[in-house]
C-alpha cells in the first residue's frame, strides 16, 4: 500500500508541480478538413511539392519551439544548426505525410494553443486549395465553386479564421516588438519568407496553366525557383514578406479572399517570431502579446485597409523584393531594390509607399525614397487597438552570419529553368 | 478451474469495459487498446469519422487458451473536444479441446476533453462507457465505466494518467465478496477499478510514436490480488488517412500471467458538409 502511494505520488508530481506562470485554461478544439472528392489530389499529383510543405511545417514549428524554450541560446542555434538541418536534411528528404506540429513544438503549443490552432486551420485551407486547383476533373466553374465552399467552411471557425480584410503592414512590422526576428536571425527569417513565397506562389501555375502538362511543368519550375532562393542566404532570399497579389497575381485576382487570408496568415507568422525573439517582451507577457496579435488578425477592424490599397501596397513593396514572380520568371533571381528586411511605410488609405522606417532603397523604383536617419525601427503609430507594450525597444541587431554553402535539392529535382515562358 | 475457463471465454468480450477502445487516425493520439490500455486525453477531431475495420487482439492465458478478439468500431467527433464511439466486439476462444465464437456485447462510449494542455494545466478528459448485453458471449447485464484521463507533455515525452471505475449489477468499488447471481459469468474478468500511467515518445519527422505503460486493476473476484500489467506499443501514420498500430503486453501478477499482442489500422474521413 505504501509502495502504491509512493508510485502514485511520483506520477502525479509532474501534474501538480507549481509553475511560475499563472494558470491558463484553453478550450480551442481541432476540426477535420472539409470532406470532398478532391481531398489529397495535390499529394497524389504533385508529390515533390506536397512533401516540401510537410518540411515547411517542421521549419515553422522548430522555429517557435526554439525561440520559446531556448531564449538565451546563441543565434547560431537557429542560423546554423537548425538552418543546416532544415536545408540539408529535411527539405532534401521531406516527410511523407503532414507532420504533427504539436510533437515538434510542444512547449510553444502549450504557450499559445489558440494561435497554433489558427495556423493549422489556415494551413488546412492552404492544402485544400491546392487540391481543388490540381483536380483535373473540375472545370474552371467547378474550381470556383469548390474554392467558395472551402472558404465558407474556413469561416465556420470564427475563433480561428483570419480576417478576409487586408491588414496594413503596420500590424506586422511597426509594432514595438517588430523586426527582432529578422535582425537577429536573417537567414532563418529569409527561409521563412521563401517558404511563404512558395506556399502562395504555387497557386499561380495551377491557375494560369491551360492543361495538366502545363500545370505539372509550371509547378516543377516554381519549386525549382524556390531551390534557387537557397543558393546564397540571406542575399538570395526574399528581402520583404512575399505578398500574394504580387507573387501570384492571377490567383489573387480570381480568389482575393483566400489571398488576403494568406497574407494575414504569413504576417502573423512574422509577428509571433518577433514576439518570441524580442527580449523586450517579458516571458510572462508573450502569451498575452500573441493572443492580442491573433485577435487583431482575426477581427475586421484592426489595421484594415481597402483591397485597392492592399494591391497598391503590394505593388509598391516591389515584386523584385519578394523573390520575384512565381511564373514567367527569368533565369536569374531579381535584384532587390531595398536592403534586406527594410520596412517601407505606406499610406493606409491608398497603399502608396511613403518612405522607410528601417533599411533603405538600393536602386530601382525605390531609389527616390529617403531612408530614416538612424535606419532603425521606430515605435508603431498608434492605431485603433492600443498596444500594452508601446515604447518597448527591440534589441540591437545581431551581426549577420556569413553565408553558408547552398543546400542541394533532391537528386531528381528538375531543371530550374524548366517551364519558363518568355 | 472451470471458473477460470469461463473467465477466459469471456475475457475478450470484457475488454471493452477494461479497455474501452477509442479510436483516432492521428498517430499522436493514443487510444485505449490502440496500442496500449492507457490513453491520452484527446478525442478525434470534430467532424471526423474514424473507422477501425478489424483491430485485432490475441491473448494467451494460463493453460494455453488463446483468445482472438476483433472489434469493428467507429468514432465520431460529434462536438468540440467530444467523441462518441460504437464498437461490436467479436470473440473467438480456442481452449484446445473446444472452441467458442460470437459477438460479445455492444460497446458505446463518450469522451469529452475539458481543456487543451497549456504551460500550467495538463489536458484533462472524462469518459463514460457502457457494455450492453448482446450476442452469445456478451454480458448478462449492461455495465458502465467512468474514467478520468490526464496528459502532460514534456519536451521529449508525454505522460498519461488514467483512472477508471466500473459499475453495474453486483459491482461496487467497495464490494469484497464474490460475484454471483445477477452479474453472471461474463464479468468475472471485469475490474472494479483500473489505474495506470503511460509514457510515449514521438519521432515527428517519421510520424512515429512509441509508448510504454504500467497499470493495475482490481478484479472483482474475492481472493484475487490487484493485478499489475505492463505493455509497449507503437503508432505510425502510414498515410494522411491511415494509421497503423501494434502493441504487446504481459500480466505481471495474479493467477493468469499471460501475454497479449494487438494490431490495427484506422481510416478516417470527414462528415459531409454543406454551406447554409
Amino acid at each position: 500500500m505504501r509502495r502504491s502511494l509512493a508510485i502514485a505520488a511520483l506520477l502525479l508530481a509532474p501534474f501538480l508541480a507549481p509553475a511560475a506562470l499563472p494558470a491558463q485554461w484553453a478550450r480551442v478544439h481541432e476540426q477535420f478538413y472539409l470532406q470532398a472528392p478532391h481531398n489529397w489530389v495535390f499529394r497524389d499529383q504533385y508529390q515533390a511539392a506536397d512533401r516540401l510543405f510537410n518540411a515547411f511545417d517542421y521549419g515553422h514549428a522548430i522555429l517557435y519551439e526554439t525561440l520559446w524554450t531556448r531564449p538565451d541560446a546563441p543565434a547560431a542555434l537557429l542560423e546554423q544548426k537548425e538552418y543546416d538541418f532544415l536545408t540539408r536534411k529535411v527539405l532534401v528528404k521531406p516527410p511523407r505525410v503532414p507532420l504533427e506540429e504539436a510533437a515538434i513544438e510542444p512547449k510553444y503549443a502549450q504557450l499559445a494553443p489558440e494561435a497554433k490552432q489558427m495556423f493549422e486551420w489556415a494551413h488546412i485551407l492552404h492544402r485544400q486549395l491546392y487540391d481543388v486547383l490540381a483536380d483535373e476533373r473540375l472545370d474552371a466553374a467547378g474550381k470556383d465553386r469548390e474554392v467558395a465552399r472551402l472558404l465558407a467552411y474556413y469561416r465556420t471557425r470564427p475563433d480561428l479564421a483570419f480576417s478576409a480584410r487586408p491588414k496594413s503592414m503596420k500590424l506586422m512590422q511597426e509594432q514595438p516588438y517588430s523586426l527582432a526576428f529578422r535582425r537577429a536571425y536573417p537567414k532563418f527569417n529569409g527561409l521563412i519568407w521563401a517558404y511563404h513565397w512558395l506556399q502562395v506562389g504555387l497557386y499561380e501555375p495551377l491557375v494560369v496553366a491551360r492543361s495538366q502538362p502545363e500545370r505539372q511543368a509550371g509547378v516543377r519550375a516554381t519549386v525549382a525557383r524556390f531551390w534557387q532562393m537557397l543558393a546564397d542566404p540571406p542575399r538570395s532570399f526574399p528581402h520583404q514578406m512575399p505578398m500574394t497579389p504580387a507573387v501570384a497575381p492571377a490567383f489573387s485576382a480570381r480568389y482575393p479572399e483566400a489571398a488576403i487570408v494568406f497574407d494575414n496568415l504569413h504576417s502573423m507568422h512574422d509577428v509571433i517570431s518577433d514576439i518570441l525573439a524580442n527580449d523586450a517582451v517579458p516571458r510572462s507577457r508573450k502569451r498575452a502579446e500573441i493572443l492580442l496579435a491573433a485577435a487583431r488578425f482575426r477581427d475586421d477592424t484592426s489595421y484594415v485597409m481597402s483591397r485597392d490599397a492592399w494591391l497598391a501596397m503590394a505593388g509598391h513593396m516591389g515584386i523584385e523584393n519578394m523573390g520575384g514572380p512565381a511564373v514567367n520568371f527569368l533565369p536569374g533571381l531579381p535584384a532587390p531594390t531595398v536592403t534586406y528586411g527594410a520596412v517601407m511605410t505606406h499610406d493606409d488609405r491608398t497603399g502608396a509607399m511613403t518612405g522607410f522606417s528601417y533599411g533603405q532603397a538600393v536602386g530601382g523604383g525605390h531609389a527616390g525614397h529617403a531612408a530614416p536617419a538612424d535606419s532603425a525601427a521606430k515605435p508603431a503609430a498608434r492605431t485603433s487597438a492600443p498596444d500594452p507594450h508601446a515604447g518597448h525597444h527591440a534589441p540591437a541587431p545581431a551581426p549577420t552570419p556569413a553565408p553558408t554553402p547552398a543546400p542541394k535539392p533532391p537528386a531528381k529535382a528538375p531543371d530550374p529553368h524548366a517551364g519558363h515562358k518568355p | 478451474m472451470s471458473r477460470r475457463l469461463a473467465a477466459g471465454a469471456s475475457a475478450a468480450a470484457l475488454l471493452a469495459l477494461v479497455r474501452p477502445a477509442h479510436a483516432q487516425t492521428d498517430f499522436y493520439n493514443t487510444d485505449a487498446g490502440r496500442p496500449l490500455t492507457i490513453e491520452d486525453a484527446y478525442p478525434v477531431e470534430r467532424r471526423a469519422l474514424e473507422l477501425q475495420a478489424a483491430p485485432l487482439r490475441l491473448e494467451r492465458a494460463l493453460g494455453g487458451t488463446y483468445r482472438w478478439g476483433i472489434e469493428p468500431e467507429m468514432a465520431l467527433g460529434i462536438l468540440p473536444r467530444t467523441q462518441v464511439e460504437v464498437g461490436l466486439p467479436l470473440v473467438y476462444v480456442d481452449r484446445g479441446t473446444s472452441r467458442t465464437a460470437g459477438a460479445a456485447g455492444v460497446d458505446v462510449s463518450v469522451l469529452h476533453t475539458l481543456n487543451v494542455e497549456t504551460l500550467t494545466v495538463p489536458a484533462l478528459a472524462l469518459s463514460a462507457g457502457a457494455l450492453l448485453p448482446a450476442g452469445p458471449l456478451g454480458p448478462d447485464h449492461a455495465y458502465g465505466t467512468l474514467k478520468a484521463v490526464a496528459t502532460k507533455t514534456f519536451s521529449n515525452a508525454r505522460l498519461h494518467l488514467n483512472a477508471q471505475a466500473a459499475f453495474g449489477p453486483g459491482l461496487s468499488l467497495a464490494s469484497e465478496g464474490p460475484v454471483s447471481g445477477p452479474v453472471g459469468g461474463n464479468t468475472l474478468e471485469l475490474s472494479r477499478w483500473l489505474a495506470g500511467a503511460a509514457i510515449d515518445r514521438t519521432f515527428p519527422l517519421r510520424s512515429l510514436l512509441v509508448a510504454v505503460e504500467a497499470f493495475a486493476r482490481a478484479p472483482v473476484v474475492r481472493g484475487e490480488e490487484v493485478e499489475w500489467n505492463a505493455g509497449l506499443g507503437t503508432r505510425w501514420q502510414a498515410a494522411p488517412r491511415w494509421t497503423l498500430d501494434a502493441g504487446a503486453g504481459r500480466h505481471l501478477t495474479g493467477d493468469d500471467r499471460g501475454w497479449y499482442v494487438t494490431a490495427g489500422a484506422a481510416f478516417s474521413v470527414g462528415l459531409p458538409w454543406r454551406a447554409r
